[in-house]
This record gives C-alpha cells, sequence and structure tokens, in this order.
C-alpha cells in the first residue's frame, strides 16, 4: 500500500495546481459545513436559552403530586435536577394588588432560570423571598431581615422575614403576575400534601418524552393531563418529536451543498487522470492496482483537505464567538453573539459528507478506467467522445461571435460540472434571498399589525383590576397628566366593559360553535369561579354568552379600520349610531382556540357578518348599584340587566387589543364601538386600559422616573394590573437580533464558499483548456479576442446561476408567503396579517451583482496565466 | 521573388552551462510559389525555426521578414492579425477546436478577423480536400486523415500567402500520408501560395520542390557542412 502511497504523492506533487484544487474544494466543502453547523447549532442554542426564559429548564412538570412520589421522582436515575412548590397562598396588598405565595424549594430558581439577588432562598416556615419588581410594586424596601406583615386570603394575618431578593423574572414582570415564595416544609404543605407540582430536568441525550412518561408512571402519575411536557423548550431542543426533523433537513442540505461543492471540481481531476492511468496500464499495471492508487491519492487529499477545512472553519467560527456586532437596524446597541458554539455533529458531517463525494467521484473514475483500453485512455478519446454531435444550431449560437460560440459550446459540453457549479451557487444566493424576504415579510406584517393597535408595544400598560367595580377607571385628567411626562411619547387608552352577548343558537357555527360552547363551560374554558361561560335565553331558542366591549377612541377607531377582514368603519357613524366592530374567535372542530399539532382547521365559533344585528346585554343597572361585577355578571339577574342592539358593520380577525383579566378574556366575543356610544350604553366615561409609551432614545434616568409616576398612576386604583415591558422587549429585541445575525451569517457564509467554488470551478475550467487556447491565438486570435472570449465564458456561468438563483428563490417566496397567508391555520389570528406580496429586490440585485462579479473575477486569473505561456508551449501542453 | 526571409535567425534557451541553441543563425530565403522541404533529425531545431518563421515564437536574435515585413518588430496584437491573415499553419497534432463542426473549424481565423466568409470559396477548398460531405462532423468523429485534412483547410482559408506545415503526416499512415501531401501540394499550387513543410520522411521531403537540411540548430550545405 506504501508503494501506491508514494505513487499517489508523486502525482500530487507533479500536478500541483489540480491538486490544490482539490484539496482546496474539500477543504471548502468542510469549513462550510462545520461553519454553518456550528452556527446553526448556535441560533439553536439561542432558540433553546430563549425557551429556557420564557418556559423553564424543566422537561416536565408533574402536578397534583405527593411527597411519597416527590421523593421516588428525586430518586429516579435519569433526573438531574427536581424542583417542587406548591400554592401556599393568596397575599392581599394593601394597595389592591394580590401576590401569589408560592412554597417551593430553592432550585425553582433554577428552573426559571433565575437567580437570588441578595440574601437567601427561604428555608424556614416565616420566611419569604420576593423579586426586586415585586417589591417595588408593593413599595416595600429593598432591606433584608425586615419584618413584612401579610394578609392572606385563607389564613390570615401573618409575619414573614424577608430573607431574599430575587433577580427579576422579566416575563413574570412584563405581565405583572406578582409571586413571592416561602420555605417548601412540612408546616407550610400542611393541607397541600397532594397539590405539589413537581418541575423535572433529565440528564442530557435522552428522548425526553419517552423519560416523563415512564418516571411518571413509576411514580403513579396515572392522567396524562397531569404530565405537563415543557413543549417550548422541547420544540426548540428537537425533542418534542421521535425525529428531529429540524436538524434533519438542516444536514440534508449541508451534505447536499458540501457535497456538490466537492463533486464538481474533484470529477474534473479524476477524469483529467484518464490518461495517466491508461499510460499506466498500457505498461502493465492491473485494474486493482489503479484502484489503489486512486485510492491512495484520495486518502491523502482527503486527510490534507478535512484537517485544513476543519481548522479553518473552527477559527473561522471562533472569531464569531465574542464579536461585538452591532445591528445598525433597530438600535445603536452592539450585541456580543457569545453564544456561538463549535458543533462537533457539525465536523462528522462534514468528515462523512466530503469523504462520501470524493469516494463517488473516485468510483466513477476507477470504473472509466477500467472500462476504457489502455490506447483509448491514452489517446484521451473517451473524453472528447462526449461531445455529442448536433444538426441544428441553436438561435444563441448563430448569434455569437466565434470566439463566444466556443465559449458557449465548451459550458454546453461540460454540462453537469456547470449544473454542480451553478446549483451550489445558487443554494447559498437563494438562501439569502428567501432569508431576506422572510425577514421582511414579518416585518412589514409586525409593522402593519403594530399600526392597527401601537399600543401593544408601549412600554407600560395598565389595566384597571376585573374586582374593582366597573365605573371606575382613569380619568382623562390624570391620564394628560402622564401625557405630558417629557418621558413619554404617548398615551392609548380604552374603556371595558364586561357584557354579554344575547344570540340565536342558530348562529352557531355546526359542530365548531357547540363544541366551543361544551369547552367555554368546562374546566379548562372560562374560569369557573367567575361562573358559568353561558346561560339559557328566554326562549329555547336563545342563548346569552360572555364578551367584553372595547370604548375606541377616533384614532383608535381608524387603526382597527386596517385589521377589518370585513365591513368597513365610518367613525361619524360609529359615534352616532348603534354600530360596532366584531372579534369572534375561531376554534377547531373540538371548539378549542389553539391546537399545537397545527393539523386542525379553525372556523369562526359564530355566524356573524356585516349587516347582522345583535344584541348586547350589561348588567347596567347592577354597575350603576355597585354591585360586585363578577357575582353580577356570575348570577346574572335579569333585573339588573338592559339590552341594546347594535348592528355589525365590521368583523376583524385580530384582537387590537383586550382587557388582560379573566373577566375579559380573549376567548370570548369583543365587540369595539366608539367612545361615544360607549358613554351612551353604559353611563361610563373612565378608562380602564392606559398604555403608556416611553420616548425613544431613553436614558436609565428616563426609565426611573417614568417607572415612579406609572406605579403612583396604577396605586391610584387598587389592585391595578401594571405591566412594565422595559427589559422584556430590550431582551426580546436582543434575541432578535442575534437569531438574525446568525441566520443571515450563515447565508453569507454560503454565497462566499458558494462563490469560492465557483471560482475554483470556472478557474480550472479554463486552465484545463489551454491547449485549447493556445490553438486559437495560433491561428490568430489576438489577445483582447481571447480575453472577451474568457469574460464572456465567465459571465455566462454568472448570468445562469444569477438566473436560476431568482427564479428558485422567487417560487420559494411565493410559497411561503401562500402557506402563511392562506394555509397555515394554526392559530385563531391570522398569522400574516398584510396579505400583500412583494419582491425584495435589494436582494435580487445584490444577486445578480455578486453572481457577475464572481462570474467576472472568476476569469481573471485565467486570463493571466494563459496570457504568460507561450503559444508554442500552450500547444504542445498536455491537460 | 522571396515571400520569407531569415536573417541570423537565432534562438537560445537557458544560459551558461545550461544554454541550449534551438537555432544557431539561420539566413534562409524561400521563392513565392515553391514547395520547400525542412528535413532534420529529432532536436535539430526545424520546430523552432518553423514557429519562429511563423511568428508564434520569438526570436532571440535575428529577424523574419515575410513580404518584405519583419513580423517580429509588430507587437503581439499586429503579430496576431498578421499571422492569421498570411500564414496558414498545419500542426502534426491537427489541433482542431473538439467543440466546433468541421465548417466552423476551417473558418475560424476568418471569423476571428471578423471578415465575411466566402462560402464558395471554403465550399471548393473542402471539396479539394475531400471533406465536403463531412461538413458538419465534429473532429471525434473524423479519422486521422480527416482531421488533417480539416486543418489543412483551415490553414489555406484565409488564403494566406505562406502555408507553414510542422510534420503534417507525421500521425498518419503511409498511404494517407501521401494522399495529404499530395492535396497540399495541388492545393498551394491551385491558389499560388508558398508551402515550408518540415519532415523527417526522406520520401515526402522529395516531393518538395527544394529541400533544407537543419542539424542543431543550423542549415547543413550539399555536402551535409553547416552554414
Amino acid at each position: 500500500m506504501l508503494r501506491y502511497m508514494k505513487i499517489a504523492w508523486k502525482y500530487i506533487r507533479e500536478y500541483k495546481k489540480r491538486s490544490i484544487a482539490m484539496i482546496l474544494s474539500i477543504a471548502l466543502s468542510v469549513f462550510l459545513v462545520v461553519t454553518i453547523g456550528s452556527l446553526a447549532e448556535s441560533t439553536r442554542v439561542l432558540q433553546v436559552n430563549d425557551a429556557k426564559k420564557d418556559s423553564g429548564l424543566q422537561h416536565v412538570r408533574y402536578d397534583g403530586v405527593n411527597m411519597e412520589q416527590v421523593n421516588k421522582i428525586k430518586e429516579y436515575q435519569n433526573v438531574k435536577k427536581v424542583a417542587n412548590s406548591f400554592y401556599y397562598d393568596g397575599w392581599n396588598h394593601e394597595s389592591g394588588l394580590t401576590v401569589n405565595i408560592l412554597g417551593a424549594e430553592k432550585n425553582i430558581l433554577y428552573m426559571e432560570s433565575n437567580k437570588m439577588k441578595v440574601g437567601r432562598f427561604s428555608t424556614k416556615s416565616n420566611e419569604i423571598a420576593v423579586e426586586e419588581w415585586v417589591l417595588d410594586r408593593l413599595r416595600i424596601p429593598h432591606e433584608l431581615n425586615q419584618t413584612i406583615k401579610i394578609s392572606l386570603a385563607e389564613n390570615g394575618e401573618k409575619e414573614f422575614k424577608l430573607v431574599g431578593i430575587i433577580e427579576n423574572n422579566l416575563d413574570k414582570q412584563s405581565v405583572g403576575n406578582l409571586e413571592a415564595y416561602v420555605a417548601f416544609n412540612d408546616e407550610n404543605l400542611a393541607g397541600r400534601e397532594n397539590h405539589i407540582y413537581s418541575f423535572v430536568e433529565f440528564k442530557e441525550d435522552l428522548n425526553y418524552r419517552d423519560e416523563a412518561k415512564k418516571l411518571g408512571k413509576q411514580v403513579g402519575v396515572k392522567d396524562e393531563k397531569r404530565i405537563v411536557l415543557n413543549r417550548g423548550l422541547l420544540t426548540a431542543m428537537g425533542e418534542l418529536n421521535a425525529i428531529d426533523w429540524d436538524l434533519v433537513k438542516k444536514s440534508l442540505f449541508l451534505m447536499v451543498v458540501g457535497g456538490m461543492v466537492i463533486y464538481s471540481i474533484y470529477n474534473i481531476s479524476v477524469l483529467k487522470r484518464v490518461q495517466e492511468y491508461g499510460m499506466m496500464r498500457a505498461i502493465g499495471s492491473t485494474k486493482k492496482q489503479i484502484i489503489y492508487v486512486i485510492l491512495s491519492e484520495l486518502f491523502i487529499v482527503y486527510m490534507i483537505g478535512v484537517l485544513l477545512g476543519i481548522l479553518l472553519g473552527v477559527f473561522f467560527t471562533n472569531l464569531f464567538k465574542g464579536s461585538t456586532m452591532s445591528s445598525g437596524l433597530f438600535t445603536e446597541i452592539d450585541y456580543k453573539l457569545d453564544i456561538v458554539v463549535i458543533s462537533r455533529f457539525a465536523i462528522g458531517l462534514a468528515m462523512l459528507t466530503s469523504f462520501g463525494s470524493i469516494l463517488l467521484s473516485a468510483i466513477r473514475g476507477s470504473i472509466l478506467v477500467n472500462r476504457v483500453s489502455p490506447v483509448e485512455a491514452i489517446n484521451r478519446s473517451t473524453q472528447d467522445s462526449n461531445i455529442k454531435f448536433k444538426e441544428r444550431e441553436s438561435f444563441i449560437e448563430k448569434v455569437l461571435t466565434i470566439p463566444k460560440k466556443v465559449s458557449y459550446k465548451n459550458l454546453r459540453r461540460n454540462k453537469k460540472t456547470i449544473i454542480f457549479t451553478i446549483v451550489s451557487m445558487a443554494v447559498g444566493c437563494t438562501l439569502f434571498m428567501v432569508q431576506t424576504f422572510k425577514t421582511e415579510l414579518w416585518t412589514r406584517d409586525w409593522k402593519y399589525r403594530n399600526s392597527i393597535d401601537k399600543s401593544q408595544m408601549y412600554e407600560f400598560r395598565l389595566n384597571t383590576n376585573e374586582g374593582r367595580p366597573m365605573k371606575e377607571g382613569y380619568t382623562t385628567e390624570q391620564i394628560d397628566e402622564i401625557s405630558k411626562l417629557p418621558q413619554v411619547q404617548d398615551v392609548s387608552f380604552k374603556q371595558v366593559l364586561y357584557s354579554e352577548l344575547k344570540i340565536n343558537k342558530k348562529i352557531l357555527n355546526g359542530i365548531y360553535g357547540k363544541n366551543y360552547i361544551k369547552f367555554m363551560n368546562s374546566e379548562n374554558g372560562f374560569l369557573k369561579d367567575l361562573g358559568d361561560f353561558s346561560f339559557e335565553g328566554v326562549t329555547k331558542d336563545e342563548m346569552i354568552i360572555r364578551n367584553t366591549i372595547l370604548g375606541l377612541s377616533d384614532r383608535d377607531l381608524k387603526s382597527l379600520s386596517k385589521g377589518l377582514k370585513e365591513g368597513q368603519i365610518d367613525i361619524d357613524q360609529m359615534k352616532n349610531e348603534p354600530v360596532a366592530v366584531v372579534h369572534i374567535p375561531k376554534v377547531n372542530e373540538k371548539g378549542l382556540y389553539f391546537d399545537h399539532t397545527g393539523k386542525s382547521k379553525s372556523e369562526s365559533a359564530l355566524n356573524l357578518k356585516v349587516g347582522d344585528k345583535i344584541t348586547v346585554t350589561i348588567p347596567k343597572k347592577g354597575y350603576d348599584k355597585g354591585i360586585d361585577t363578577v357575582r353580577l355578571l356570575a348570577e346574572h339577574d335579569k333585573s339588573q340587566y338592559i339590552d341594546q342592539e347594535f348592528t355589525i358593520i365590521g368583523i376583524t380577525d385580530v384582537l387590537p387589543d383586550k382587557d388582560g383579566f379573566h373577566l375579559g378574556t380573549d376567548l370570548a366575543p369583543y365587540l369595539f364601538i366608539s367612545g361615544n356610544m360607549f358613554k351612551e350604553l353604559s353611563g361610563i366615561d373612565k378608562y380602564r386600559l392606559v398604555r403608556v409609551d416611553m420616548k425613544d432614545n431613553y436614558t436609565e434616568g428616563d426609565y426611573k422616573i417614568l417607572k415612579e409616576e406609572v406605579q403612583k398612576m396604577s396605586e391610584i386604583i387598587p389592585g391595578t394590573l401594571l405591566e412594565d415591558r422595559v427589559e422584556y422587549l430590550k431582551e426580546a429585541e436582543k434575541s432578535d437580533i442575534t437569531y438574525d445575525l446568525l441566520k443571515n451569517s450563515i447565508s453569507i457564509i454560503l454565497i462566499l464558499i458558494s462563490g469560492l467554488s465557483i471560482y475554483n470551478n470556472i478557474n480550472y475550467n479554463l486552465i484545463s483548456r489551454i491547449r485549447e487556447h493556445g490553438i486559437m491565438k495560433a491561428i490568430g486570435l489576438t489577445k483582447k479576442q481571447f480575453r472577451n472570449m474568457i469574460r464572456f465564458e465567465g459571465l455566462i456561468y454568472g448570468i445562469i446561476s444569477a438566473t436560476f438563483s431568482c427564479a428558485i428563490a422567487l417560487m420559494i417566496e411565493l410559497g411561503i408567503f401562500i402557506y402563511y397567508a392562506y394555509i397555515f391555520d394554526k392559530y385563531s389570528e391570522p398569522v400574516l396579517l398584510l396579505k400583500r406580496f412583494f419582491i425584495e429586490w435589494k436582494s435580487f440585485l445584490i444577486v445578480i451583482a455578486i453572481n457577475l462579479s464572481i462570474g467576472y473575477i472568476a476569469t481573471i486569473g485565467p486570463r493571466r496565466q494563459v496570457d504568460k505561456i507561450e503559444i508554442t508551449d500552450a500547444i504542445r501542453a498536455v491537460e | 521573388m522571396n515571400i520569407l526571409e531569415t536573417k541570423s535567425l537565432k534562438k537560445y534557451y537557458g544560459k551558461d552551462a545550461n544554454l541550449v541553441k534551438a537555432v544557431d543563425g539561420i539566413d534562409l530565403s524561400i521563392e513565392e510559389g515553391k514547395f520547400v522541404a525542412i528535413v532534420g533529425s529529432s532536436g535539430s531545431g526545424k520546430t523552432t525555426l518553423l514557429h519562429m518563421m511563423g511568428g508564434l515564437d520569438r526570436p532571440t536574435e535575428g529577424k523574419v521578414f515575410i513580404d518584405n515585413k519583419d513580423i517580429h518588430s509588430m507587437n503581439d496584437e499586429s503579430l496576431a492579425i498578421f499571422r492569421r491573415r498570411k500564414v496558414g499553419f498545419v500542426f502534426q497534432s491537427y489541433n482542431l477546436i473538439p467543440v466546433l463542426n468541421v465548417w466552423e473549424n476551417i473558418t475560424l481565423p476568418i471569423e476571428f478577423d471578423l471578415k465575411t466568409v466566402d462560402n464558395e470559396f471554403i465550399e471548393e477548398l473542402m471539396r479539394t480536400l475531400n471533406i465536403y460531405d463531412k461538413k458538419n462532423a465534429l473532429p471525434n468523429q473524423l479519422s486521422g486523415g480527416q482531421q488533417q485534412r480539416v486543418a489543412i483547410a483551415r490553414a489555406l482559408a484565409t488564403r494566406p500567402a505562406i502555408v507553414l506545415a510542422d510534420e503534417p503526416t507525421g500521425n498518419l499512415d503511409s498511404k494517407t500520408s501521401l494522399e495529404v501531401i499530395n492535396l497540399l501540394k495541388q492545393s498551394v499550387r491551385k491558389y499560388h501560395q508558398t508551402l515550408v513543410m518540415i519532415t523527417h520522411d526522406e520520401k515526402l521531403a522529395q516531393m518538395a520542390d527544394r529541400i533544407v537540411r537543419i542539424e542543431d540548430g543550423k542549415l547543413l550545405n550539399r555536402e551535409g557542412e553547416s552554414c
């Protein structure tokens, strides 16, 4: 074998340029797979990190377990970490706010991707730990070891010592979810022994779905509804389904592109060796010996190429890591890509792919060499015999001058190589264009959605508590006061009325509507503590269901018209007549709002159209009397109610804003009317929803001041929900930008590598025809004509590649648009609201420019090289 | 009248101990319309001489005059244009462009010149060389003899003043060789051209009007001495 290695090594050294081309193609391909694989894995890491922040680190949660089961869980061999908690009691703060107190083990912070800021977690019965923002909300100073008197909903007054302050959980802060933690011990657990929530994180590299089931069975959790998989995390990890289709898709893609890069160049090299191998056979080598030489060369070239490619890939990926990139798109903030990882899987995949590709080429070469006689091989007639005879000249050939015709014909002759070269280039460019299109599609849709109600992106959101009397809310004077603050850009305010609709059962949309009512009346639907969702009407055809009415300003009504699926908004009409825009929830056949499998179709629960009349029934008399809202709506005492008929003038699929409490659930229909009509109907002129937009380029100081002012405003009406989304939005933006950076990096690397590959191929293709060029020069082709010919050839590559890329990208983009606009029906709300297809011209122009440039640049080297060679030498050259 | 003249033509490669004198001071004059054979052993410098005579290679020293023009005083561009109009080359290994058919290969130098092809002339040429029926064939579909005839046709297509043939029958059998030489002779006679042919075959050389012998880069006189 060493003998063959020596021969192979001699060939490699002798034909340096060809060897370098082969090594380069392998190295490029490996580099591509390693770098892109690593960046793709980094994207996954980012997604997993985000999922952990959003939905916790646990793979599964077991509900309603007892201590015995908890102990069994802890003993299970495949469990990495467990955190147990239970609902201890509700803290009724004097501000009217309610804090959920949970008894929990310290590991709960780990599960929530959180940690202590100062102090320690609660371990004794009279100890409590609270998040920093919760303390702010309750106006409790950040002093450890202070005693706090807590009014518990079930257990009266009790004193707790504040032993720890926890870092802010941005998710909870953004939705105003107030929680505190007491110790997980027997005393606190008393009476709640069978209501423990056990959060379980399994060890690495296991099938988490199966482990969750197995463990559940082992500890005796029989009801599947009590085994709650962390779908968000498992989906991000690709672990939710039996096969990680995302990884499979990415791997196949990388293998194909990586493989093509190698095959196209390696193939040429092997074929060019046919003459030499034929010579060897002529002087006595056996077929087997030829194969050994081919394999030896393959092995040497592979080892050098792979090593080089891996080193380059690791080096390049590390350059990304820790690099600071500024987005320039949204903010001036620089972000560090510190989540970049080197993917061992990608390295393995790269080695496998490149080996597979060159093996294919080598097999092809071996078959050819051994099929062809030594004489034929020496005469190189095998190569030229590939040229097919054609009777008719194509139109293009007729119009081309002869030098360009030669180039054109050579391109047609090397169809496979061209196809491979162009496809490998097109993949990178297409991905870039499609990526750009997708980003722009969602950006445009996001902007459009925001234009329907900009306040959805405002930093602070106030929502009067559902427990407060309906008449309560913020006055225009109070709203004006906050609007005038220098830190405030804009304030949006809406009126809320919890009400009911009187409907004829006929308008229930078949099985969708019937099951919707069933679901809403079940324990998983409308909150049972608030009463039933639906009631019987006066007649047997009549039914009464819960709903919420929002009173909107003129500005908000105007914006709402953008989100209408049907109908039109006439603001004057809305102000003076009882007309309304409705939002009816879309459900699947089971009456469910959301189907995580994404397989079922969804339809409106009620068959309502523009022009229909709908009767609103509200306990106005009860509201006027100040009777408790929840009781009023639950008991449905008709004597307290008045009816008002509205004509539907518009239907919207999008809920621009909503009340954040259970009574204002978006699972029930929403009606939007003008502020005028709202006052006429309810007699209420106060606002329960206030959204505050902080000015752009705010400082930390601005944030602190405004936060304090908004906090003060929330305290005017006890129990008001305050959502502070500042940090949450910042983190989300950082994540989005990092994600985009990674995705774009992948596209750019693909283009670069494909570009290098196409450069390599064109280069090699031209160099390998030195003799042909020499002949033409010998019979009178001038240097200028030669240059034009070569340039033409390079540009043809570029044009074909650009056309192909653009055509494929356009088709894919159209497909994506159609899918999201018309087919994807997983959610109740449309995924894509702005159903307007567009062509992202910028990316197309960039791709065309890149392809033409590469095509042109690729010819510079060969041109110079061929120019340097004497005509007589070129004629004599053995290719 | 002398159509081609060389004066003290030299071509040296390398230097000092590695100096190779491929052509070492050749003075040669060739009359218009004559068929001259250059004969010499392998490595004698005949191909190098032919290449310099045709402007494919530049001499180390000396001059080449074609039609009283010092061809090596021209720049590359002008030389290429001059060559395609005035000189026709026939190579030993045919050197046809594999992707072009017979017609296209023959008209290639005319196309380079951006001139209109005289279809009648080319057809006549092809009939003379007996390759008209292979007009649309590709080189890989022709025999060696046919390919060489195509190469000859290409060399004659622009009606050059001189046809330089470097061992045109080197890859052919004896019967075909004779055929090709006769055709070549016939064509240049018909179109009043001068033919300079390199050969190592004495029999073929005898068909020429004049034989020039070369050895070690120098011409030999009738007595076989260098001059």
